[in-house]
């Protein structure tokens, strides 16, 4: 991984500058390249000052909004912190919803909001203007600070800076006052603060002890059925490579948690499947199986079933690799602990598996165990999607998915992901590899982020084209941002699943009773999309997307597809997830509640069906 | 017995509390609220297209006085709509959001769930309250409590969260408990407080004797639908007035005394005229007017201070007063205009006062118009504005966004009647006008809304024409691009909302154009329009 930060230069002689000049000379030395930065006149003296500063780029969104999540996932293909900045008040609070989405995902996102002065005295009971953004970000940030001094900036910057990249990492909050951005100082050698050293920590990889490696080994050749389990950590840590290098020489199956979406490599022999929930049946089957697990970098979360029963095993011995202690047994228990980096510990592991390769127990009917079921899962799903009769002639989303990813595959292409059920299609068959290719608001699945993040993305990956997936639902939350797109000519390609329907929940509602709120209005976004001057078109059979995906590769700008898709189908693997989010909570309905079930429209059909047979597997 | 989810106790309370439209974007953990509430006759979920529009809506809604009522789902859903919660708090108003939270034995400290996170938190700072209804018993308290301190004085938005367990959680609920859970009782006051005499007349006095008076004028007269009583005062006792831009619509246009809205004068020659007077007249203060008579105290004016407040802690807090009152808005008005008695004539007034600032303002308005924007785009702009004033009749609402529209119209649109129109001009909450529209012609279904708007404010939720046209949610928007700087690939915001099913027409003299449309109009076409003008 290309180290983020660069080492703070100590600055020359004195210079008189501005503030703004200052704090972009700061971000500079920082190795921040990207600033996401609101247009108004409040930000034009940073903006200003941004373009005169070498190494530094400045991004204007449309809306405010879009700031955070444009540099989330710049920051997160880039390995290194990235700036969105936005006037104060009003402005400031609308990152909240990029905040804690790029907090969710733990991205070293500095969100700066350059404050109106808001004037001293007055009773807070009165001025509600007065409210601190700080306060508002304060659970939804590693760090956050108001810059009150001129000569304090610098040391609060960078310590932003660090705490982002941090052993959990995350997102950064500061405010800057508009008069202290306005007004000037001097900054010479000593009133920099010589982060020198606490930077070189930040960067500073740590070994695992020689004996803990020793202990993880003896265990994993002691298991019947071993598995690795990557997560965002390692992704992090630079060693998705290295991982699968692992999972390969020590013949052990691999699958990563949702945050790691795209670590494990599909050519990988021992790839079992996909992330998590995606890989359905297979993901359930290893870990009620699974008797020794190597959780690199992964904490746990509600996505990954929290590595606890009823959906993993109770049984199982965890040996746990993270960088911050407090992720260590975080959710289930640790048999074997090691706090490090996850590449120095990989390298440790593999050579120390290496030394005992003559002793490797031989896994390879449990590896093809769980690949069978993978498989077998993906493929009764491509046929059905192949062979699906809508009678409304709307496609089904997964024939749309596949015919989209058949033809990206092949390209070096990067993928966003925005929707509900969308995401579930598109990540089930996972055919996408390379680390940082996929895309995707894990820890919050906010809805909406799509666009912001293929900008994002294409800021910060140069030639390569972007494809988002999204659903209709999610596709005009930031619609707005269409306009950016248009402005650069950017080769972004939108393929729409629109299945008229918040469909994820009203998948939900079926399962539970009826569908209330759930519909969406039928539009055609291609129209939508041409109003921006945006070429799109209605797809409504699968033999048209080859020849348009075609055009839209041979084409150096952006292209919208807007795909009508059957509203009546659902993965099977919403049924996982739905059951950890409301463990607990989804008791049997009262019976009157039951009875009117069956006296609904909506009738128990093949996909209830399918539900239920995997409903049935996973438990 | 019955049997009750958690949701539907929660939705058998904002029934009881007069919530009658929902605005919200659905989410799993939602889904047996949606039934709750899709089981209601009188109850309606509205489901815009994004979680801030929905708090926008609300807040619409509430200005127009309604129960207003706004739920995102957890994380992902609250996140979008915590921006926008943030100018129900700045604008005072009671609206209560409502999300659900991951399970009870998951939250507080997060556990790495999907979606969790400190909510809560989060709303801490914007919001006059918020609590975690933790045990299903509570729910009703809790919520009446919520919705009683959104409603006290100095109004706001509250904010509660529900563990998913505890709304899905069922429970047969006894008649007895029944009772116990929904009393017949009352739960909060609503009628209003009378200040006392002696601070009347103490005030009274004071203006009485004043050669120079001026009033201050702040949002919650607009929100207490006060204009009428404060007119009567101000009538009365000829003190001329400043309002904020939030309480613009509280003093009539063609009134003599109406000296415009505060952004006229917060330059250095207007403090200057306006620190003649001797006795400051401070009016439910907010934000606006409060930094006007901070900068006018600032310069040692010697000026007596009245202040008058819901919030007995209000009175002061600004400036030092030299008589305060508490008390509900319209009571206060009344009472004090009618221990004013006429003391209009009263002999010592300098006659010059009133007319000299008048003059003032006209300089003031120019200079004025002269900042928020090119002076051929305001003049057109204004020319617009004014045709518009001509077709509106008094019921119509006007909501003006945008620094420039809403500046323009707030110096040149003249109007008759009352609080119909909304100024949405400091740019705190962008492009708030549009979903704040919806939320008031879903309230007032009966009254025709115009929004005037601009495109930059207008991108920001140009989204919900979608939920315009699904919830027929019809009105005329007024569009205005910027000629200069639109580049030529901008959006053709013609052809986006006829892709919305919304009928939509460019505009490019609109002097003519606009004329057609009257005419159609009083024809009674009741469809909504989109005019894209470019100037
Ligand atoms: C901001 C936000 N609001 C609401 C939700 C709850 N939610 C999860 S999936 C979903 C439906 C998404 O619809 P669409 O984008 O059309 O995708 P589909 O499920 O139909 O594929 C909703 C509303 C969310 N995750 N984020
Ligand atoms: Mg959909």
């Amino acid at each position: 991984m290309n180290r983020p930060v660069r080492t703070i230069k100590k600055a020359r002689a004195s210079k008189v500058m501005s503030g703004a000049g200052l704090l972009v000379r700061t971000l500079a030395d920082c190795g921040v390249e990207f600033i996401f930065m609101e247009e108004h006149p409040d930000t034009e003296p940073v903006r200003d000052a941004a373009l005169r500063q070498r190494g530094l780029k400045v991004i204007h969104p449309v809306s405010e909004t879009s700031c955070v999540p444009m540099a989330d996932v710049c920051s997160r293909y880039t390995g290194r912190p990235v700036v969105a900045l936005t006037a104060g008040g009003g402005h400031c609070l609308n990152q909240v919803m990029g905040m804690t989405t790029a907090w969710g995902d733990k991205s070293p996102v500095i969100s700066i909001g350059i404050a109106r002065s808001r004037g001293a005295g007055a009773s807070p009971v009165f001025d509600r203007e007065r409210t601190d953004p700080c306060e508002v970000f304060s659970s939804i940030s590693v760090y956050h600070e108001t810059v009150r001094a001129w000569s304090d900036m610098r040391e609060i910057i960078c310590r932003g800076v660090r705490e982002s990249l941090s052993a959990k990492g995350g997102t950064v909050h500061i405010e800057i006052p508009i008069d202290i951005i306005e007004s000037t100082g001097s900054l010479s050698s000593d009133a920099s603060p010589g982060d020198t050293e606490c930077f070189a920590q930040v960067q500073a990889p740590v070994r695992a002890e020689e004996k803990k490696i020793d202990q993880a080994v003896d265990l994993l050749l002691r298991a019947k059925r071993p598995m690795i389990f990557a997560g965002g950590g390692a992704v992090r840590a630079g060693a998705a490579q290295l991982v699968n290098d692992l999972a390969r020489k020590a013949g052990i199956p691999i699958l990563s948690s949702m945050g790691a979406m795209d670590v494990v490599d599909p050519a990988n022999p021992m790839y079992v499947g996909p992330s998590s929930y995606l890989a359905g049946e297979a993901f359930h089957y290893a870990i009620e199986k699974a008797d020794v697990v190597l959780a690199i970098g992964a904490c746990f979360g509600g996505l990954d079933g929290f590595g606890l029963p009823p959906l993993w095993s109770g049984k199982i011995k965890f040996i746990q690799v993270n960088i911050d202690p407090t992720y260590i047994a975080f959710n289930p228990g640790a048999e074997i602990a090691i706090v490090a980096d996850a590449r120095e510990t990989v390298n440790q592991l593999m050579e120390r598996i290496e030394a005992v390769s003559s002793r490797l127990p031989d896994w390879t009917s449990w590896v093809s165990s769980i690949k069978r079921r993978y498989h077998g899962h993906v493929e009764r799903v491509a046929c059905e999607a192949k062979n699906h009769k809508s009678k409304n002639g709307r496609l089904h989303p997964a024939a749309a998915v596949l015919a989209v990813l058949d033809r990206i595959v092949a390209s070096d292409a990067l993928v966003c992901v925005d929707g509900g059920n969308t995401p579930l299609w598109a990540g089930m068959f996972a055919s996408v590899k390379g680390p940082r290719r996929v895309f995707f608001p894990t820890g919050m699945a906010t809805l909406g982020v799509g666009i912001p993040m293929a900008l994002g993305l294409k800021t910060a990956a140069g030639n390569r084209r972007v494809i988002l997936f999204t659903g209709d639902g999610s596709l005009l939350y930031n619609i707005q941002e269409l306009e950016l797109i248009k402005r650069y000519n950017l080769p972004i390609i939108i393929a729409v699943n629109n299945d008229s329907a918040w469909n994820m929940i009203r998948a939900g509602e079926i399962m539970l009773h009826r569908c209330v709120g759930t519909a969406l209005p039928e539009q055609d976004y291609a129209a939508v999309a041409e109003s921006y001057g945006i070429p799109a078109r209605r797809i409504s059979s699968l033999d048209e997307i080859p020849a348009a995906l075609d055009k839209a590769f041979s084409s150096n700008g952006p292209m919208l597809f807007d795909i009508a898709t059957d509203n009546n189908v659902y993965p099977d693997s919403l049924a996982s997830f739905i059951r950890v989010e409301f463990m607990g909570s989804l008791m049997p309905q009262p019976l009157k509640k039951m009875l009117n079930f069956y006296q609904n429209e909506i009738k128990i059909g093949r996909n209830v069906i399918n539900i239920m047979k995997y409903l049935m597997k996973t438990m | 017995m019955a049997t009750y989810l958690g949701a539907d106790l929660i939705v058998e309370t904002l029934v009881r509390e007069g919530v009658r439209h929902v605005f919200t974007v659905p989410g799993g953990q939602m889904i047996p609220i949606h039934y709750a509430i899709d089981d209601h006759k009188s109850m309606e979920l509205v489901v815009p297209r994004h979680e801030g529009a929905a708090a926008l809506m609300a807040c619409g809604y509430s200005m127009a006085g309604l129960p207003s009522c706004v739920m995102a789902t957890v994380g992902a859903g609250i996140a979008y709509e915590a921006g926008s919660l943030a100018f129900a708090w700045r604008e005072r108003l009671p609206v209560l959001s409502l999300a659900p939270q991951v399970q009870s034995y998951k939250m507080k400290p997060i556990q790495e769930n999907l979606q969790a996170c400190d909510q809560d938190e989060i709303f801490a700072p914007i919001t006059k309250f918020h609590a975690i209804m933790y045990h299903r018993d509570r729910i009703p308290d809790l919520i009446r409590r919520a919705v009683k301190i959104a409603l006290a004085p100095e109004p706001g938005p509250v904010h509660l969260d529900t563990p998913v367990d505890v709304i899905f959680g069922f429970k047969r609920v006894s008649r007895s408990k029944k009772k116990r859970l929904f009393p017949d009782r009352r739960f909060r006051f609503e009628g209003s407080v009378r200040p006392s005499k002696e601070a009347v007349r103490r005030a009274a006095r004071v203006l009485a004797s004043s050669k120079r008076p001026l009033a201050l004028v702040g949002r919650n007269v607009e929100r207490s639908r006060a204009g009428e009583h404060l007119m009567n005062l101000l009538n009365a006792t000829g003190i001329p007035v400043v309002v904020s831009s939030a309480a613009w619509s509280s003093v009539p246009g063609a009134s003599e005394l109406n000296l415009g809205h505060a952004g006229l004068w917060r330059n250095e020659r207007g403090i200057k005229a306006l620190s003649r007077t001797d006795a400051i007249f401070l009016i439910e203060a907010d934000e606006e007017t409060g930094r006007l008579v901070r900068n006018i105290v600032e310069r040692d004016s010697g000026a007596a201070v009245v202040q008058t407040a819901g919030l007995a802690a209000s009175v002061g807090s600004l400036v030092p007063v030299t008589a305060g009152i508490t008390g509900s808005v319209i009571p206060v008005l009344d009472d004090l205009a009618a221990a004013s008695g006429s003391f209009r004539e009263s002999s010592h007034r300098e006659r010059s006062w009133v007319p000299s600032l008048m003059k003032e303002k006209e300089v003031s308005a120019k200079e004025y118009l002269r900042v928020i924007g090119p002076a051929h785009r305001v003049k057109a702009c204004a020319g617009v504005i004014e045709k518009i004033g001509a077709i509106a009749g008094p019921d119509t609402l006007i909501v003006c966004d945008g620094r420039m529209a809403a500046g323009t119209a707030m110096t040149t649109l003249k109007r008759s009647g009352l609080h119909n129109t909304v100024m949405c001009a400091d740019d705190y909450a962008p492009g708030a006008g549009f979903p704040l529209a919806l939320g008031m012609k879903c309230a007032m279904p009966d009254r025709d809304v115009i929004l005037i708007t601009e495109a930059d404010s207008f991108k920001r939720h140009s989204r919900e024409l979608q939920t315009m046209n699904r919830y027929n949610l019809d009105m005329s928007i007024f569009l205005f691009q910027d000629k200069d700087k639109k580049p030529k690939e901008e959006v053709d915001f013609a052809s986006f909302t006829k892709s919305f099913g919304i009928e939509a027409s460019s505009i490019s003299s609109p002097e003519r154009e606009i004329t057609e449309m009257t005419a159609r109009d009083t024809a009674g076409s009741r469809r909504g329009i989109l005019f894209d003008i470019t100037l």
